[in-house]
């Protein structure tokens, strides 16, 4: 009888908590690979304002003003729209830029991207496809551009793989219009498989 | 029968029909096919280039579209690049509202600190009316500098490009050429004599002129 008022033991193993809820694989996704944090402009967030702060950004959104994150990334997403100056460390543009951009180290146009304004970095990436009306200032670094896939090498340009290196011309010797006799190094053959005359 | 040529060396029927030809602007043409693509010499571009060697300050205009391969070209020889990018669809904005974003007003004052030392026209007076041409090379005078250098093509006949082409350089004197049908600026006139063309380039000189793959003759012009 007296067990009733015994105050009831506690068992040492800790009961099981009613069960998380799983974290749908979409949250995993979304988890950072690496420490650094990322800000994200969602879709549909629209901001008329200039923009900074001090870690990395992803827009995919709208933004008319500037965008300033002195030391950090900013990516404008395949969906984000940006109407004034980005400046950052690297800069990355899927989608549209009407704006000058300034990048400490780098800026990459990817294939999708629009860009409107001038580009001001010590090395560019320009990706085929990308579209791109304004000018590029590199500076006085030395080979600081470079086009996609190159190292900084100032040898000999036969950029893409779809261009062979056996396309050396023939060197013939020509009369130039002006009647000026000069080299004319007409190719007598083309140097890679698509690039044939005649329809 | 071509086996048998192809057998003692000789070029495909197609390629000898292609192949390059050297000749005077104005000389009767062979039957000549249209342009599709075609990589070829540009000896004209290597004269546009090196025209500034040991001047990698220097700034370049390109009027065609960024392109990534002519853009590693550039970058060995200029150290400010400009795409203009003129006659592709950037909205309802024609050519020359295009033009005027690329190069404002303010730098077509004499005293402008910004002006160009190599311009890449490609084939644009071929794709512009006369008047269109002239207002073209009024701009191209304001902003290009003393000794600066001018590179154009155009086409030798009627049948060589029945459009617009698109260029690209894959190193300092090779191009490629392509045919882009449809599309703003496909447009092409009747082509320019070459006496034509040298009143419209005024005050550019043609410095060198050579005749290209396909009938197309490649222009450098000095102001």
């Amino acid at each position: 009888m007296w067990k009733k008022d015994e105050p009831e033991k506690v068992s040492p193993e800790p009961r099981p908590a009613s069960p998380a809820p799983p974290r749908s694989r979409v949250e995993e996704s979304r988890k950072p690979a690496s420490p650094v944090e990322q800000a994200t402009i969602g879709r549909s967030i629209r901001i008329q304002g200039d923009v900074s702060g001090d870690e990395d950004l992803l827009i995919q959104g709208t933004i008319e003003g500037n965008v300033t994150l002195g030391d950090h990334a900013v990516t404008v997403g395949p969906d984000g729209d940006v109407r004034a100056h980005i400046r950052a460390r690297i800069v990355t543009v899927l989608g549209q830029v009407q704006g000058d951009l300034t990048a400490d180290e780098q800026v990459i146009l990817e294939a999708s991207s629009r860009v409107q304004g001038d580009i001001s970095a010590p090395r560019v990436v320009l990706q085929d496809g990308a579209r791109f009306r304004g000018r590029i200032d590199m500076g006085d670094a030395d080979g600081g551009i470079a086009a996609p896939g190159r190292d900084k090498g100032e040898g000999k340009a036969r950029t893409p793989s779809t261009i062979s290196s056996n396309g050396d011309a023939d060197g013939e010797r020509g009369k130039d219009a002006t009647g000026v006799t000069g080299t004319t190094d007409q190719a007598t053959s083309a140097t890679r498989s698509p690039a044939k005359t005649g329809a | 029968m071509a086996w048998f040529g192809l057998l003692r060396g000789e070029a495909p029927p197609a390629e000898q029909a292609t192949a390059a030809r050297d000749r005077e602007p104005g000389t009767p043409q062979e039957s000549v096919r249209p342009i599709r693509s075609v990589e070829g010499a540009a000896p004209g571009a290597r004269v546009l280039l090196e025209s500034a060697l040991g001047t990698r300050g220097g700034e370049l205009l390109d009027l065609g579209p960024a392109s990534p391969r002519s853009f590693e070209v550039y970058r060995r020889f200029a150290g400010r690049i400009r795409f203009g990018d003129i006659f592709s669809d950037w909205g309802s904005a024609g050519w020359g509202e295009a033009l005027a974003t690329v190069l404002p007003d303010s730098e077509l004052k004499p005293d402008s600190g910004s002006k160009m030392d190599r311009i890449l026209a490609w084939d644009a007076l071929d794709r512009l009316s006369p008047e269109g041409g002239r207002h073209l090379m009024e701009v191209l005078s304001a902003v290009a500098r003393p000794g600066a250098r001018l590179h154009l093509v155009v086409r030798g006949s009627p049948e060589a490009a029945p459009g617009a082409l698109h260029f690209e350089l894959t190193d300092v004197d090779r191009m490629i050429y392509e045919l882009r049908e449809g599309g703003p600026g496909g447009r092409v006139g009747p082509p320019l004599l070459p006496a034509e063309l040298h009143a419209l380039l005024l005050p550019f000189q043609v410095e060198r002129a050579f005749t290209l793959r396909g009938n197309l003759r490649e222009y450098v012009a000095v102001r």
